[in-house]
């Protein structure tokens, strides 16, 4: 049967646009988007853990000020307040 | 050197004070005898409740203030100690402080049954050549803790991983907090969000974006989740792949996309971290743990 050149053109192109949009729109993705080996995980894992001998972590910190106050009151002792934006424990 | 890992300095305050770590943004806020008392502190350094209040601040039981700086030297910080102590006086009479009632906004009590998972991140790569100060901040870790519901433990302990663990983890941990306070992602900049769970391995694809792309983060996750005796006892995972961009707090990114990792760590009640709320759960813990 015969087909008019714009058809199967027009074939052609649809064919080609569907396999397209079957590969998806992946804006941005990193060159070495491979999963993640075990490897790797353990690597970044471990780097990624904060020094064991970390002395602040050592400190007896309070977390409110009346607490504090009442302990350094019984202990006989002054308060030092540690103020930061973001709490001073759960960042650097 | 931070100031608080030199031995010396933290001898001193552990041996000749009692220490306290707040967060300045609920402190400044709170309704209560707590925040009444922050603020007469900071009044007597000459600050206020709008304005900077970074810093360390030395005063008696009751609230007088005996020193202050901002320090950021540990010759600086020693002078500052020494002058507190020289000022104090042990035997003075002290009005004792009441609690009274906390202010519910700013009350992060963890939840029963919850478990607590330490956040680390770091930027790996991007940075151009830095000293002093911004050495420190471009090599430091990021920290921060995931809190799992009681409800949520159960489920991971079923070999489940919900679905409000995976945004938690998403929207509020897979963020560039390595140099001040993040911007945490909003439910519509989540563009790609696919995490499994299975036979205790936990794998996922992240994709999130602002709507202006200028700040984004694509990355894979691998990690491992164990149990034993009805409790977790491994929540370890990594989130890697590029960041970009930075946000108010966290100025000085490197440019363009730059290598960027997350680790997650379980933890147990004796870390100092365990009662240390989340940042994202500042000022509205039910929103962050939803």
């Amino acid at each position: 049967m015969f087909r008019p050149p714009h058809r199967r053109q027009f074939l052609r192109h649809t064919a080609m646009g569907a396999a397209l949009c079957l590969l998806g729109d992946r804006p941005g993705q990193a060159a070495d988007d491979g999963a993640l080996t075990l490897a790797e995980f353990e690597k970044l894992h471990k780097a990624l853990q904060p020094p064991a001998d970390e002395l602040w972590s050592t400190i007896p910190w309070k977390m409110e000020i009346i607490e504090a106050c009442s302990q350094a009151a019984k202990e006989k002792k002054p308060v030092l307040m540690r103020c930061r934006s973001g709490h001073p424990l759960g960042c650097v | 050197m931070s100031i608080l890992s030199d031995a010396e300095i933290v001898d001193v305050i552990k041996s000749k004070f009692i220490p306290v770590a707040v967060d300045q943004h609920d402190h400044r806020r709170r309704k209560d005898p707590e925040g009444e008392l922050f603020a007469n502190v900071l009044k007597q350094a000459g600050r206020d409740l709008e304005g900077m209040s970074q810093g360390f601040y030395l005063f008696t039981p009751d609230g007088k203030l005996l020193a202050f700086s901002n320090a950021v030297s540990g010759t600086e910080m020693k002078r500052l100690m020494a002058a507190a102590l020289k000022k104090f006086d042990p035997a003075a009479d002290v009005t004792k402080l009441e609690a009274g009632t906390k202010d519910a906004r700013f009350n992060y009590e963890l939840p029963v049954g919850s478990q607590v998972v330490r956040v680390t991140t770091k930027v790996l790569g991007g940075y151009g050549e830095a000293k002093g100060n911004t050495a420190i901040y471009q090599n430091a870790l990021g920290r921060d803790h995931l809190w799992l519901r009681k409800d949520e433990v159960a489920a991971l302990l079923r070999g489940e991983l919900p679905q409000s663990v995976q945004t938690r983890l998403v929207r509020y941990h897979l963020v560039d907090n390595t140099r001040g306070e993040p911007p945490f992602w909003k439910p519509d900049e989540i563009k790609k969000m696919e995490m499994a769970l299975k036979d205790g391995k936990l794998t996922g694809q992240v994709h999130m974006e602002t709507k202006s792309g200028d700040r984004g983060y694509q990355a894979e996750l691998l990690g491992f989740v164990t149990a034993q005796d009805g409790k977790l006892t491994r929540f370890d995972v990594v989130a890697k792949g590029l960041f970009w961009g930075e946000g108010t707090y966290t100025r000085n990114a490197p440019k363009g996309k730059f290598p960027f990792g997350v680790a997650l760590t379980l933890i147990t009640e004796e870390d100092p971290g365990w009662h240390v709320p989340p940042g994202g759960a500042r000022g509205n813990l039910a929103t962050y743990l939803r």
